[in-house]
């Protein structure tokens, strides 16, 4: 297991600089005539002060030099200053990373409470009414853009039944709306995978022989097709962190949630490079992170891979 | 005894044959229905009943009637005949999306599959790097950096979806690689090329072809939630997703501005994904093998 640690730690360091890397060029790119863009809606400014401010920004330097000095800076929290707010970006992200770290574990609690049950009754009753019911809303879910969801749940709950409010300003009642929109899509999306997995667990040998051996169907179903399929779907639940994460952008800006998502999107119509710039390597960080962590618990939860790896 | 055994088998294949030829049924309808809004998505600019760009602030915002099917926008636009346009954007930006992302990822993971070596590990890497941009993150900073416009955030999209598609292709190819049938190939000496692209491409291209399908609702979703954003389609250009995004400060008053692209979208993207679920039913050996799997 340790050996497999380092292992994927070691796989870890060219993904990290190739995300750097990717993300500074990206903004380099763009950057180039951000100091025009800075200065645009403030009149005619002089080319003086443009390259001064291009110096102060340090964007006068050749391409590697301004990477390594940036990298040294992502290392040690300091990303520079927001073009717009001239408050430092690491800190202005920091600041707004509870609140989307806390709209999607409500989503993701919410999906599991939605897709677990679901999933095994419409594995349980395959075939039947109950499983094409469930089909058919995941179906629907699948096939609904979280934007249209989240305008039809302002339109019904908030405008007309007047239950929640429009924006997320304080209070509980405000992440109802928003975290139903995200666990939408994914309990849809989810409920299929769950389904297929147990569909999959009961189509084993060992259920035929729990069953040819008279093991009542509520103990084969709990003790052992449950148990052996819960690992799989814990995963790929994990593993859907990640789109979630890029998901929360656009219901963000909907519900006005004050989030990373939100401060991306916004950044993205004021041309703040630097803080696009760190909410996409931090988004991938936190992303690739979670994405080991899960790979590594379903390493370690699994017996069979496990044990082999210890023999 | 014999006679059963032969009367079960009879009806087992039979009630195969039904499967199957219902299978191809549902196919043959959807198909028709896709191709059916293809159409109407092409021929928009013959087929709407008003200028879809032409302004008239005495109509603005008037709900559905018979003259507007789906009311009147801000401007007083007739929403038919937007919604008509919007899907021909729509629609057809996410199939060139779907298209490129499909070409390049598919030749990109031949060559690293049937290659191999250094390169290939190389641009997997490469891959490796766009997959770990978690969904849209990657594409609203692209699409942001390059400013708005629907080509841009086809680019932004196709960016982060291409390495999907390599990577399946490049598994394919390696499991067909070392077959016997490739090594009489090389061994009668047809050149690589001829080999990948003639008996290997036409081995892989199911599951390619099954991803694709059910790729495009998804893409279409991700592009209309980019042009939402502002970062697609500019006004006054006609998209669902920006058209929705209009309409957003008027969902009290108006609720038909963002019902109308809103339907529009769920509509299309179902019909693509029951579409791609039905190709899969076709072509998946996967879930053919199913009943055989049970008879064990």
């Amino acid at each position: 297991m340790k050996k497999y640690i380092g292992k994927r730690l070691f796989q870890l360091i060219p993904i990290i600089l190739g995300i750097t890397l990717l993300s500074f060029t990206l903004m380099q790119t763009a950057a180039g005539d951000a100091v025009d863009a800075l200065y645009d809606n403030s009149g005619g400014v002089s080319e003086a002060v443009k390259a001064e401010k291009r110096e102060e920004l340090g964007l006068d330097q050749p391409f590697l030099i301004q990477y390594t000095t940036w990298l040294g800076g992502v290392v040690t929290g300091d990303m520079g200053v927001s073009y717009i707010s001239n408050k430092p970006v690491f800190d202005t992200f920091v600041s707004k990373l509870p609140a989307t770290i806390f709209l999607t574990l409500t989503s993701i609690l919410l999906t599991v409470l939605i897709s677990i049950p679901f999933g095994i009754l419409s594995a349980v009753r395959h075939n039947r009414f109950t499983d094409y019911l469930i089909r058919f809303f995941s179906f629907i879910g699948n096939s609904l853009p979280g934007f249209f969801v989240s305008l039809l749940l302002i339109y019904f709950f908030a405008l007309k039944l007047k239950l929640f409010p429009v924006m997320g300003s304080g209070g509980w009642k405000s992440i109802v709306l928003p975290t139903l929109t995200l666990a939408i899509a994914m309990a849809s999306k989810y409920t299929r995978q769950v389904r297929t997995t147990v569909l999959e667990e009961l189509d084993k040998d060992y259920v035929l022989g729990a069953r040819a051996r008279g093991v009542k169907e509520p103990v084969v179903l709990y003790a052992s097709v449950l148990k052996s399929s819960m690992l799989t779907i814990i995963t790929l639940l994990a593993l859907s962190i990640g789109s979630l994460l890029g998901g929360t952008a656009i219901v963000e800006s909907i519900f006005m949630w004050d989030g990373v998502g939100k401060l991306a999107v916004d950044s993205i119509m004021m041309r703040d490079y630097p803080m696009i710039q760190a909410y996409v390597i931090w988004m991938a960080l936190i992303y690739v992170l979670v994405n080991l962590i899960t790979d590594l618990m379903y390493h370690y939860l699994d017996p069979r891979i496990r044990l082999e790896q210890e023999v | 005894m014999e006679l059963t055994t032969v009367k079960a088998t009879t009806i087992k294949i039979r009630t195969h044959k039904k499967q199957q030829d219902r299978i191809m049924i549902k196919l043959f309808i959807f198909l028709a229905l896709v191709i059916l809004l293809l159409l109407i998505a092409a021929f928009a600019a013959q087929l709407v009943p008003y200028d879809p760009y032409a302004q008239d602030l005495t109509i603005a915002l008037k709900p559905p009637s018979q003259a507007h099917p789906l009311g009147t926008d801000r401007y007083g636009r007739d929403m038919l005949s937007r919604v008509m346009m919007g899907g021909q954007t729509t629609i057809y930006s996410a199939l060139l999306l779907v298209g490129v992302i499909t070409t390049f990822g598919t030749l990109v993971g031949l060559f690293c599959g049937y290659k191999g070596g250094k390169i290939d590990s190389f641009i997997m890497r490469v891959s490796d790097i766009f997959l770990a941009f978690p969904g849209m993150v990657f594409a609203i900073a692209v699409a942001g950096v390059l400013g708005g416009g629907i080509i841009n955030a086809v680019v932004a999209l196709a960016c982060i979806s291409w390495p999907k598609f390599a990577r399946l292709a490049r598994g394919q190819v390696l499991a067909i690689k070392n077959m016997p049938y490739i090594s009489a190939a090389k061994l009668s000496g047809s050149r690589a090329t001829k080999i990948v692209f003639k008996h290997i491409l036409p081995n892989i291209t199911g599951p390619i072809l099954v991803t694709a399908t059910l790729d495009i609702g998804t893409m279409m979703m991700e592009l209309a939630g980019l042009s939402f954003l502002g970062l697609g389609a500019m006004p006054p250009i006609a998209e669902w997703g920006s058209m929705m995004s209009d309409g957003r400060s008027m969902l009290q008053t108006a609720p038909w501005v963002i019902l109308a692209p809103g339907c529009a979208i769920f509509i299309t993207v179902m019909l693509f994904n029951l579409l791609g679920d039905t190709v899969r039913d076709v072509l998946d050996p996967k879930t053919k093998k199913r009943p055989n799997r049970r008879r064990k």
